[in-house]
């Protein structure tokens, strides 16, 4: 089947089987920023925006989110032109592997969108759909407070 | 198999119609329950995203929900109006951040996996389901949950439950490992107390051998009791049994749930005394 998807604000129209999952559907068109951890919505490596909200895109079927708006991690912003979000979390260190930054980043953003100034607690909160294996999470904490600290003076 | 048919109803006469005459087909509201398995089971996956029917109001006497709201949404709603709502309480912790904005209350209870957070508390508030397709109206959600019948041919459209159901002391526990564990269990209580009295109790458990249960024996050993004679410790419990589960073994769960039924029970009594 064909349907049109508003990813990172653009419109594309892709030909996808009517069973794939949005994560699935990402992927093979090039957005593998989005990436495939444990397909059952439980790590968060497949975060992305849907309508300004974070959901995991492995839970998604495709088609059910024709016409909506996508936002992967790359929509917030790019290698050489990152978002403070994104700077934020390689300056704090909270950067190892970086299987889940993309998630991480998608999910601070929808946090910092709705709460500019969360504490720890609202923190924990909006990332506790979000697994890292290697940082311990305390540098990730940090990246979010940096960030939130960026956004404000960017104003972004 | 054959391809998967989507159909994408925009209006609930049209919903109706497809649900009514086609073969094979479910709902689709959020779609998590179903990716628990292979959709290409199926003939084809009924959209209710089209519907609009994901608002949350008070109307007249009740609280109406419609089943696309997600679990998101409704924590949304009662942030600010009413963060003692046992919704509210019971749905903060459930799944995941990024699947709250996923998982819909309609699928939910049409699914009624084991392991959700929202039956008990929609069986304590007595909810009622409004159903269209072969059969059209309120129905009380325990009539729901338990007869097959009402599931044939029809679609969840909205949940309610009275206002003032919601106003007595509540509890929810849900037994897991980690944060972001399917319960194995969930415990819903919820008590109403006048004049140090118990008037009312309605205590669920959801996840047993029977899928959930009323603890009646318990309700009875509080209602009419002062708050300040009630010792959980000394109670004796409902028999409820489990099956094992990836989390617990039926033997542990049976320990769980007797620890926390009179933990959870002891919270809303200290809040009283």
């Amino acid at each position: 089947m064909k349907g049109i998807f508003i990813i990172n604000s653009e419109k594309k129209e892709l030909e996808f089987e009517p069973h794939k999952r949005l994560l699935d559907v990402l992927r093979e068109n090039g957005y593998t920023e989005v990436k495939e951890g444990c397909r059952e919505g439980e790590c968060g490596a497949c975060v992305v925006l849907l309508d300004g909200r974070p959901v995991n895109s492995c839970q998604v079927l495709a088609a059910s989110v024709m016409e909506r708006e996508i936002t992967t991690s790359k929509g917030i912003g790019s290698l050489h032109n990152p978002h403070p979000i994104q700077e934020a979390f390689a300056e704090a260190g909270a950067v190892q592997c970086g299987f889940c930054t993309p998630g991480m980043v998608v999910s601070t953003y929808a946090l910092l969108s709705e709460n500019p100034t969360p504490d720890d607690k609202d923190i924990k909160y909006a990332l506790s759909g979000n697994i890292c294996r290697c940082t311990g999470y305390a540098k990730i904490i940090k990246a979010v407070k940096l960030a939130s600290k960026k956004v404000k003076e960017n104003g972004k | 198999m054959g391809e998967l048919l989507w159909y994408f109803p925009e209006t609930i006469k049209e919903l109706k119609e497809i649900i009514t005459t086609s073969v094979g087909v479910v709902p689709h509201s959020g779609g998590t329950g179903l990716l628990k398995g292979d959709v290409r089971k199926y003939k084809g996956l009924v959209d209710l995203g089209r519907l609009h029917i994901s608002n949350i109001e008070e109307k007249d006497d009740f609280v109406e929900i419609g089943a696309m709201a997600t679990y998101g949404d409704i924590l949304r709603y009662f942030k600010d109006k009413n963060n003692n709502a046992l919704l509210y309480k019971s749905l903060l912790n459930a799944a995941s951040f990024p699947l709250r904005n996923r998982i819909t209350i309609g699928g939910s209870v049409a699914y009624f996996p084991p392991w959700t957070d929202v039956m008990g508390p929609l069986f304590a508030l007595s909810a009622q389901v409004y159903l269209t397709g072969e059969k059209e109206g309120w129905y009380s959600i325990l009539d729901y949950a338990t007869n097959r019948e009402l599931h044939k041919k029809t679609v969840v459209l909205k949940i309610r439950y009275k206002k003032d159901v919601d106003t007595g002391r509540s509890a929810h526990y849900r037994a897991k490992r980690t944060q972001i564990d399917h319960p194995a269990f969930t415990i819903t209580l919820l008590l109403y107390v006048r004049d140090e009295r118990v008037h009312s109790a309605s205590f669920y458990v959801v996840g047993t051998k029977d899928k959930f249960k009323r603890l009646n024996v318990l309700e009875k050993q509080v209602i009419g009791k002062n708050v300040k004679e009630i010792d959980p410790e000394s109670m004796s419990l409902d028999e409820v049994e489990f099956y094992g589960k990836v989390q617990f073994s039926p033997e542990y769960q049976k320990t769980l749930f007797i620890t926390e039924v009179k933990r959870k029970l002891r919270d809303i009594l200290e809040t009283l005394k």
